[in-house]
């Protein structure tokens, strides 16, 4: 009797997780002590026993080594990256236990006022945290193997992947540790939503990409660019690995969306109408309208609910993006004068100021037929500025806005590779990325070869209607009709681009910019117009539809080939009328060379003429070859 | 400034067509009669340097030359309140002041006798012009003044300016039976003056008074039409066919990059014009919905074309060339429509022996000007059937020449003094002219002449 009671009184002490004189914790288990004098069935009975208490063992060893301050500072075994979670994830572990350790204290008080309780009585009250503590050991377990490799991210995923169902008092358990861990993480939520901050930036899954200065692969001519100023977008991104499953990746994108927008927000420089960046701490612009609060008061109520709400949360950041698009709106929109900006690009991307155009290519065409370099860059450059002078003294804004540069993955000459960098105002740069801009650059540069096609064809019907007083001469005559087809051909495809394309796209953009008020889809709808003109411009050679590209190819060096025939043609023309007094061999038989390749283009053009007609699909090339069809020509007049 | 457009308005038809011009111009862009900016036009993003150069800030100069042989209608200008518009150095009326006679041979006279005086105007206006692109005339081809000191002006002009771009507005008289002009030697003057326009003008605008007076009495439902009236339509038309000029987008910003694509040979620059829609001063001026097609169907109408050719019934001719400049609330997507649609109802026949197409240029409208119609707009058409004009003006020229009529008024001049060659060299060139436009309409035009 005596010996049982001791044998009790050392099994709660070993319940409590210490070591005992009977029984010692060895590589990690509590183990009887020599033997002891008891039956087979009462040997068992404490097995079970000391199995519980092996595992709260662990528990406590675990909570211990790990969250004492003093102790794992040095010693932790999983680096600081992990330690507030940590911290979190062993605080609850501690809090869970609570129960168990006021079951072992009754438990001794009971014990002590009736010695006579069997270890029966002790397996009955210890037994009810079987399932907890081992549970929780398993977890830990997890947590355990993963080692150094392990993040909040995978805490979260044991946690929540634990099979609690058969018990509902551990189910509880789990939630609560759960919770204190998503307290930690709704607390570096709210600083990224609010104020777009990272609060512990190793243990969130946006990350900050520490490369800064991402060198640029164009040469510029001013440093003083301010694209490259704002933060970028891309400086922020999600890091997969850090994302628990249970959080939709929509969700999270949507998260990394607001703080982001947050940080650029916060970068509004202070003198919106220069456009210049000069970040000023101090004047901060209020982004959430005085909803923080709000906002705030909402995420603490999920972080005190007692499951982790992720619908109320999907709710929330549903409803911060729409704010902040709607911010985002109104400082593009009404501060930031989009409309007039996408007007300044298109002027001078898209050469809607044809004037300027013209004048530009007048001056910079001696530059730009040569092989780029700086000093020709400088010049082209100069010229630019000097055609938007010319044509208006009031175009100061537009004098500012544009930096030349040359992309140099191409060395054949100047106009090949001519590009502009635009300045918009802030925040329009979300707009006018640089990708956005590539796309802009590469119809500026098909439009600039047709604009230059034109003036060369214009220069020689100037020298032709020279001849009005002579009449008939036969050479002329071809010349004179070579001449008109191919102005023809280049007339069409530049109204083709710049009206039945941009003019429409354009026009549709700016009607749906008018009709929404939420930044995002002003984003979407730019995207869209500046896809579609691609397209329909036949320079969409990057997409992933094979059929596509594949006839875009065809219509492009279609194209192509015209706009170079043509710079061939109206060189050899100019030449001919000057020389056209004496009559040479060479040039008769030139011209009907240059008239056959004409002519065999337009063949292949036709024949797209009756594919299109096959397939209702390809819209865009019908309505080109519909202007250049409008009496039957083409069908009619092919060498087949 | 490149581009700079000079005007030359000769004789008393010249110069009232430019004068409502130049009123229009001022309404458009938002400049006093004096000149002077207006306080609400200084945003504007037209482009008013192409016509007019800027003395300073506020002020504006048209690059105008005023020229007659008589004082009458340059007084008129002189005493009406756009007297202190122009230049008074650019105002020419020559001394003797008796006019030219309604005879083309003694305004050439004359033309020629002064033609240092005009030439030092011309120069320093063209001097004072950055890249001056070329200039424009307005005259009459019926008079005396207009078509003869006009002949002398557009052969000096090609020498003197080789590489510049001429235009002509011509006014054609008006053959109707009823109304027939006084002037009993217009068929002389007019062979005379279509030689010139055919071998110095780069581009030659028709306006042709017959129909001008038809559509005011049919369109307008103006019984006896003033001049006033008529120059009014003429002036549209001469405004709107520079819109793309003075209101630039991406094309056409230029006149030669305008005309170039509508002549296809040297010689078959004449234009027909139509306009659309039309309304009178005291009709009312409420906002009407006119659609781009309807406006692209209308200006394919021979009722609405502003020359009046002769009935083609065999549908022989073709046009070689058409450019629709609309203006107004114009979705772009709508003009595609509308070519679509002209086609598929074979609405225009196009000339058979190379590529033509109906091209179309939006241009916009002067934001200062109260506009009736939602979309307007103009044709500018080369169409072969604008021999049938100079047929006419042929018939009309061998029915006097046959009777050796009215002669004794050119004999006094040194040109024609010991013989008529220079009549018949012109008939020639107007017959030229029509057998190359009636060639045009056939297949073989590309052989012809050879």
């Amino acid at each position: 009797m005596n010996s049982t009671y001791s044998i009790i009184h050392e099994l709660i002490f070993t319940l409590s997780g210490f070591d005992s004189g009977l029984f010692k914790f060895e590589n990690g288990i509590y183990e009887i002590n020599g033997a002891l004098p008891l039956t087979p069935g009462e040997n068992k009975l404490i097995e079970k026993v000391l199995k519980i208490a092996t595992n709260y063992r662990r528990l406590k060893n675990f909570t211990e080594d790990n969250c004492n301050p003093i102790y794992s500072q040095s010693t932790h075994r999983y680096g600081t990256n992990t330690k507030v979670y940590f911290l979190a994830l062993c605080s609850g572990i501690e809090e869970v236990l609570e129960p168990y350790r006021k079951a072992i204290v009754q438990l001794e008080n009971e014990i002590l006022l009736d010695p006579s309780k069997s270890i029966m009585f002790v397996l009955q009250i210890t037994e009810e945290y079987t399932v907890l503590l081992h549970l929780l050991n398993y977890a830990v377990d997890q947590i355990e193997l993963k080692g150094n490799d392990l993040n909040w991210c995978h805490i979260m995923e044991i946690l929540q992947s634990s099979p609690c169902v058969r018990s509902h008092n551990s189910e509880v358990a789990f939630k609560r540790i759960q919770k204190r861990c998503h307290s930690i993480f709704l607390k570096q939520l709210s600083v990224w939503l609010i104020y777009g901050e990272l609060f512990d930036r190793e243990q969130f899954f946006i990350t900050k990409d520490q490369r800064e200065d991402i060198p640029g692969e164009v040469e510029m001519v001013h440093i003083n660019s301010v694209a490259n100023m704002y933060t970028a977008y891309s400086v922020f991104k999600m890091n997969p690995s850090q994302l628990p499953s249970y959080i939709p990746s929509s969700l999270a994108l949507d998260i990394l969306y607001i703080g982001q927008t947050v940080v650029m927000i916060k970068q509004k420089p202070s003198n919106a109408k220069t456009g210049l960046y000069e970040h000023d701490e101090h004047q901060d612009f209020d982004i959430w309208s005085g909803k923080e609060k709000d906002y705030l008061s909402e995420l603490r109520e999920i972080e005190d609910g007692d499951t982790f709400q992720i619908e109320r949360l999907k709710l929330l950041v549903k409803s911060m993006r729409q704010h902040l698009t709607n911010v985002l709106w109104n400082v593009a929109v009404k501060d930031a004068d989009l409309l007039s900006e996408i007007k300044t690009v298109k002027d001078l991307l898209l050469l809607g100021r044809g004037e300027i155009v013209s004048e530009f290519i007048k001056m910079a065409n001696p530059i730009l037929k040569q092989p780029p370099n700086t000093s020709r860059l400088r010049a082209a450059q100069k010229s630019l500025k000097e055609a938007i002078c010319s044509v208006s003294t009031r175009d100061e804004v537009l004098l500012n806005k544009f930096i030349m540069y040359f992309q140099l993955d191409c060395d054949l000459t100047g106009w090949d590779c001519i590009a502009l960098k635009f300045q918009v105002k802030w925040p329009l740069h979300l707009l006018f990325t640089e990708d956005m801009l590539g796309k802009y650059n590469s119809v500026f540069r098909l439009l600039l070869k047709v604009r230059r096609a034109q003036s060369n064809l214009l220069e020689v019907w100037k020298r032709q209607m020279e001849d009005k007083k002579i009449r008939g001469c036969e050479a002329n005559t071809q010349l004179g009709q070579l001449r008109r087809n191919f102005q023809f051909v280049i007339d069409n495809l530049h109204h083709y681009l710049q009206f039945d394309v941009i003019e429409v796209q354009f026009s549709q953009l700016i009607k749906s910019i008018k009709e929404t008020d939420s930044f995002e889809e002003i984003k979407n709808f730019h995207c869209l117009a500046i896809a579609n003109i691609l397209t329909q411009a036949f320079l969409q050679t990057a997409l992933k539809q094979e059929g596509l590209v594949q006839s875009q190819h065809a219509v492009m060096n279609c194209l192509q080939t015209f706009l170079d025939m043509n710079f061939e043609f109206c060189e050899f023309a100019m030449l001919a009328i000057e020389g056209v007094q004496q009559p040479s061999n060479g040039i008769e038989s030139k011209l009907c060379e240059l008239e056959h390749n004409f002519m065999s283009q337009v063949g292949v053009l036709k024949n797209m003429l009756t594919i299109v007609q096959c397939q209702t699909s390809a819209l865009a090339l019908s309505q080109l070859l519909l202007r250049l069809d409008v009496n039957d020509w083409l069908k009619k007049n092919v060498i087949s | 400034m490149p581009c700079e457009m000079i005007t030359l308005q000769l004789g008393q038809c010249g110069n009232q067509v430019g004068f409502e011009f130049w009123k229009q111009l001022c309404l458009e862009h938002g400049i006093s009669p004096q000149g002077l900016l207006e306080n609400f036009a200084t945003e504007g993003h037209d482009r008013k340097d192409v016509f007019f150069y800027q003395a300073d800030d506020e002020h504006y100069i048209p690059r105008a030359v005023l020229l007659d042989l008589e004082p009458r209608v340059i007084n008129t200008i002189k005493n009406s309140e756009y007297a202190k518009l122009y230049n008074p150095e650019n105002i020419y009326v020559s001394a003797q002041g008796g006019g030219a006679g309604n005879n083309w041979a003694t305004g050439f006279h004359q033309g020629e006798k002064l033609q240092e005086e005009i030439f030092d105007i011309i120069d320093r206006e063209a001097d004072g012009s950055d890249s001056l692109e070329g200039f424009f005339l307005c005259h009459s081809i019926a008079g005396g003044t207009g078509s003869g000191m006009g002949s002398c002006i557009l052969e000096k002009l090609t020498d003197h300016f080789p590489k510049k771009f001429i235009q002509t507005y011509s006014v054609f008289p008006n053959l109707d039976e009823k109304t027939m002009s006084d002037v009993v030697v217009q068929p002389y003057n007019s062979i005379l003056t279509l030689k010139r326009l055919t071998l110095d003008a780069d581009c030659v605008v028709v306006l042709d008074n017959t129909a001008l007076n038809r559509i005011a009495a049919d369109r307008l439902h103006i019984q006896n039409p003033s001049f006033s009236q008529i120059n009014k339509l003429v002036s549209t038309i001469m405004s709107v066919s520079t819109a793309t000029l003075r209101y630039p987008s991406f094309m056409n910003n230029d006149m030669i990059g305008l005309i170039a694509p509508l002549i296809p040979t040297p010689r078959l620059h004449f234009l027909m014009t139509g306009y659309t829609p039309l309304t009178s001063d005291h009709e009312e001026t409420s906002v009407r919905k006119t659609s781009v097609l309807d406006v692209m169907r209308r200006l394919l109408q021979t009722k609405n074309m502003m020359v009046s050719t002769a009935p083609d019934r065999n549908n022989y001719h073709k046009y070689i060339s058409i450019l629709n400049i609309i203006q107004g609330e114009v979705d772009p997507t709508q003009v595609h429509k509308s070519r679509q649609r002209i086609r598929e109802r074979k609405m225009v026949s196009f000339i058979p022996w190379g590529p033509a197409t109906l091209q179309v240029a939006c241009s916009r409208r002067s934001p200062y000007l109260p506009s009736t119609h939602r979309v307007s707009g103009l044709m500018l058409a080369n169409h072969t059937n604008i021999s049938s004009l100079f047929e006419r003006a042929l018939l009309q020229y061998d029915k006097l020449r046959k009777r050796e009529a009215f002669l004794e008024q050119f004999r006094k001049e040194q040109m024609f003094e010991n013989n008529l060659d220079e009549l018949d060299s012109s008939r020639n060139v107007v017959q030229e002219l029509v057998d190359e436009y009636r060639a045009a309409a056939g297949p073989d035009y590309l052989n012809w002449g050879k």
